[in-house]
């Protein structure tokens, strides 16, 4: 995106520039039926978390996801993000010292550092590699 | 009270439908109810959301002949879904005619007033309406029955075309429905870590606006794994993350049962980075529904003075 290819749409946005073209389907689409409040609630939508009934069961399903994951059934019983999962404090324990899943934890961790270090390790060298460009030794 | 909440841009492959369903599965998945409406020929929703390909002739009959759609509910925990597919094709067919004929249509917005969710007494709070790239009618269509419109783009100078395209049939738009709100634009598919990137692209978006919306803060990161391993399996961003523990336990219980781990079906993403984009998407639903909650607050505010 170079700056001197770059228009300005924002009259086209706030309807202070017309358009180049009118509607294609102006003529042909009736007064739009309006059937809600056009004045809305403060709390309506941004900071509505949970709603007062609970969500009506999932019902007629179209068909059943593909693969082996059924989207539906993780969608009817993955809580919402944030919610603890309920695993009593024994499993945690257990969880935590099972010498596979301490394997898998090493090894996820060991994954991030060499990712942060493959990370500094290009900056660091394209850094170097660019410095003589930089200092008009190479052209 | 709904928001009718278009997703547009007039390039193809800048994450449309993809979003679409994130946004959908991340504020159904908080309680909200939402209504998805796919009015892209292509359909390709049902891949994201897990309930294969239509025809899409409900919705198309809607349109031009104002016939009761039929919906697809319970496609998650309160969020339905009007598919798409081949047969909107025909929409724009049926416009033409009827206007060489001087007959109108009823268009979008009666057919989804229409449609109220099943077993409460309450409206949706949101319908999201994925639109199709290259079909100005279909297009026009969705902006003349939404409140707001969403743009995603990539940072390629292409899917700036593609934001002119999108400003010509909204401004177009705007004469049938005045209504009609940029409440902002989307990067989408940005590598992670791209932060420079992000920045510079983002400040052009912001000068190429001018002021009339924002370039909402969160990015979506692109992951081609995770991308292959949604699509695959019909799985939104959070439920990805919710697999990938069942996933970890898995292949710790082969492991211990001496058995081999990856038998062809493991996922190809890492839990780390399903848990990242399902952030992503978190944030974004977050950021998207406090830009319509400002906005009609800032509309409220107008109306008094």
């Amino acid at each position: 995106m170079t700056p001197s290819s770059r228009p300005n749409l924002g009259g086209l946005f706030t309807g202070s520039t017309p358009p180049e073209r009118s509607s294609a389907v102006a003529a042909q689409l009736g007064p739009r039926l309006v059937t809600a409040s056009p004045v809305a609630e403060p709390e309506d939508v941004a900071t509505q978390d949970v709603p007062e009934t609970e969500p009506a069961p999932a019902v007629g399903n179209p068909a059943a996801p593909r693969g082996s994951g059924s989207a539906r059934e993780l969608g009817a019983t993955v809580p919402p993000l944030g919610a603890p999962a309920p695993q009593s404090s024994v499993a945690v324990a257990l969880e935590f010292i099972d010498p596979l899943r301490a394997v898998e934890r090493y090894f996820a961790f060991l994954q991030v550092v060499l990712d942060v270090n493959r990370r500094v390790a290009i900056a660091v060298t394209s850094a170097a590699v660019s410095l003589p460009r930089r200092a008009g030794i190479w052209r | 009270m709904r928001r009718v909440v278009a997703i547009a841009n007039g390039k193809g492959g800048v994450g449309k439908t993809t979003l679409t369903a994130g946004l959908a599965g991340q504020a159904a998945s908080e309680g909200r109810r939402v209504l998805v409406v796919d009015t892209d020929p292509q359909g390709n929703l049902g891949r994201d959301l897990g309930y294969g390909l239509q025809d899409g002739s409900s919705l198309g009959l809607a349109i031009t002949h104002g016939l009761p759609m039929e919906v697809s509910r319970g496609v998650r925990n309160g969020l339905d879904v009007v598919p798409g597919g081949p047969a909107l094709w025909d929409v724009g067919a049926a416009f033409t005619s009827r206007g060489a004929r001087g007959a109108s249509l009823p268009g979008l917005r009666p057919a989804v007033d229409r449609v109220r969710p099943e077993g409460t007494d309450k409206d949706y709070d949101l319908v999201l309406v994925d639109t199709p790239p290259g079909e100005p009618i279909l297009q026009e269509l969705v902006f003349a029955a939404s409140d707001y419109l969403i743009i995603p783009t990539r940072s390629d100078e292409a899917s700036l075309d593609g934001l002119v395209v999108v400003a010509q049939r909204f401004a177009a738009a705007r004469t049938v429905n005045p209504d009609l709100t940029l409440l902002g634009v989307v990067l989408f598919g940005v590598r992670a870590g791209s932060t420079r990137l992000i920045k510079r692209v983002q400040s052009a978006l912001d000068e190429t606006l001018g002021g009339a919306a924002p370039v909402f803060g969160t990015s979506i990161r692109y992951l081609e794994s995770a991308a292959v391993d949604m699509r695959g399996r019909g799985l939104l961003p959070h439920e990805l993350e919710q697999v990938h523990h069942g996933d970890k336990s898995l292949r710790i219980n082969r492991l211990r049962e001496g058995v081999k781990v990856d038998t062809g079906d493991s996922l190809l993403s890492r839990e780390s980075s399903a848990a990242r984009l399902a952030g992503d998407y978190s944030a974004l639903a977050h950021e998207v529904l406090a830009a319509i909650t400002e906005r009609e607050r800032r509309s409220r505010v107008e109306v008094a003075v």
